[in-house]
């Protein structure tokens, strides 16, 4: 089965751009799980914090109002 | 003889398209989208979907109902109560929307499919949260193929969002002028200079318009799309900063006109409230209305008492983003179904868009309602805007069958407070002109006065014709 061609004009700009974006944030991913690892390991091993409670799996919502479940983008 | 007529809207995608049988809406899926139909609903996209309440739920039909020849499948889809537009959203309403979409874009990915568009007008408000209603939006992924949606959801969503949230809530009418959503580089132009130093505005907005600046005059040939080389988990990445990127938009904290209205700036008593609210009751139970437009409905107080009275759809419009918004956090919160607060400026109202003006209906084509809630509007109308009792009279007949209106004297001090600053140039500006002019379009039912105020409730019928 092969894709139908998109009938919207995805533009070439967005899509060059949408390659570069998600190396970008890939890597950002990847660099934050490293951090929050380390960050977990310095917390329990070296100064002996007991483990954080698990956060549950809610859809989204603008209307969420615990500013933990909202990280910022930055 | 059966009334079946195509959608006017419905036209752009080859997929297929929407089309009205004696009033029901029903989806023809062309026979070119066979594959995407059915790797949608045997990959069990489709019902992983509905149950997160995320796409509008459908039921197939005998393919002899099919509009013209060509369909692979015929579809009914649950039926909507009302359609509303972007530019009538408020900012929590259109960020569920972008949430919604991303979300699914994420489902999509995990069943190897992906969404080929991502238009704000592919979602609807169903039972207060956003739903997709476009069946038709889903593609086969292909391994390495980018987001062909990515730079449609960045225009509908994501810069809108940011307009709204950073620069002025009020940007959201923008969608007004721009149907395919906000062009990049007038979001960029209209942010504030800091934004350019958040990782998601930056890179989603800021630098994504330079680029489409960059190449704006080349189309994208399918075959660099097929060898971008961009990995599923890059495209999950990006997905997942999209998502972190809207969520970190937060409702703008300016104040509004109206946002206090029923707390500090009205000049009801408790005691007369309660009076006008038992007689809106009263109006409202002698026959219940299935549709209830609420105008002016702040947030929505009188429209929540629609609801209690029966009504299927009760449509909650006010001029200020604050009040609707408030509202819709309300409704979301309650679990409130056919309820929808709704931005609208009664002296611009909702206008026919799109191709031919005819792509996306005005507010009188949307109508009419059951029941129009007409309650501390009069005098906005008549004295604020000018517009003679007459006219309204006639733009209320076009919109209703049955009028709850409140008659708001000159000696109201909210009255006075309008007319403080500027002459009286509203000689007819009185009941008995307020009730001939209106006695031309509608028979008068009941009178009631409102106990420890100076106004009157009317319950009107249309006159025929």
């Amino acid at each position: 089965m092969t894709p139908m061609l998109a009938y919207l004009d995805a533009g070439m700009g967005s899509l060059i751009f949408q390659v570069v974006a998600a190396g970008l944030v890939s890597a950002a991913v990847v660099f934050g799980g490293l951090i929050a690892q380390l960050r977990v390991f310095v917390s329990r091993v070296i100064l002996r914090r007991p483990p954080a409670p698990v956060e549950t799996d809610e859809p989204a919502s603008a209307t969420d109002a615990d500013p933990a479940s909202q990280r910022k983008a930055a | 003889m059966t009334s079946t007529a195509r959608v006017a809207g419905s036209f752009r995608d080859p997929s297929g398209f929407v089309f009205s049988r004696q009033g029901v809406i029903h989806r023809q899926i062309a026979a070119s989208y066979a594959p995407q139909y059915e790797r949608l609903m045997a990959s069990g996209l489709y019902d992983e979907l509905v149950r997160l309440q995320l796409l509008l739920p459908h039921e197939e039909l005998d393919i002899r109902l099919a509009f013209s020849d060509t369909a692979h499948k015929v579809i009914r889809p649950e039926q909507l109560r009302f359609v509303s537009h972007p530019f009538e959203w408020c900012f929590s309403q259109l960020k569920d929307a972008a949430l919604a979409t991303l979300q699914i874009q994420r489902e999509a990915l995990n069943r190897g499919m992906t969404l080929k568009d991502a238009s704000a007008y592919n979602v609807q408000l169903h039972d207060a949260r956003p739903v997709l209603i476009d069946t038709l939006s889903f593609d086969l992924y292909e391994p390495g193929s980018p987001w062909v949606a990515y730079r449609q959801f960045c225009q509908h969503f994501l810069a809108p969002l940011a307009l709204m949230s950073r620069t002025d809530v009020r940007l959201g009418q923008l969608f007004r002028t721009y149907i395919d959503g906000v062009p990049l580089d007038l979001a960029s132009r209209m942010l504030p200079f800091r934004t350019r130093f958040s990782l998601g505005l930056g890179l989603h907005v800021h630098a994504h318009a330079k680029v489409q600046q960059k190449y704006a005059d080349q189309s994208a040939a399918p075959s660099s799309r097929r060898t971008a080389g961009m990995s599923l988990r890059a495209l999950q990445s990006l997905v997942t900063h999209l998502e972190q990127t809207v969520q970190s938009l937060q409702a703008p904290s300016q104040r509004t006109e109206w946002d206090d209205y029923y707390a500090a700036n009205n000049n009801y008593s408790q005691k007369g409230l309660g009076a006008k609210e038992r007689v809106v009751q009263q109006l409202l139970a002698d026959r219940p209305p299935q549709t209830v437009w609420d105008l002016g409905a702040n947030n929505g107080r009188f429209s929540r008492i629609a609801r209690d009275a029966g009504a299927r759809a009760v449509v909650a419009w006010d001029i200020d983003p604050n009040c609707v918004d408030a509202n819709y956090r309300q409704a979301i919160a309650r679990r409130e179904r056919g309820h929808f607060p709704l931005l609208l400026d009664l002296t611009n109202p909702s206008p026919a868009i799109g191709w031919a003006n005819r792509e996306r209906q005005s507010l009188a084509e949307r109508g009419p309602a059951d029941a129009l809630l007409a309650l501390g509007l009069i005098h906005h109308l008549a004295i604020s805007n000018n517009v003679p009792l007459g006219q309204v009279a006639e733009f209320f007949r076009g919109l209703t069958r049955r009028l709850i209106v409140e008659w708001v004297p000159k000696q109201d001090s909210q009255v006075k407070k309008l007319l403080a600053t500027r002459p009286d140039i509203f000689p007819h500006y009185r009941q008995p002109d307020f009730e001939a002019e209106f006695a031309r379009q509608f028979r008068i039912l009941q009178k009631l006065e409102v106990d420890d105020t100076c106004r009157t409730l009317y319950l009107m019928e249309a006159l025929p014709g």
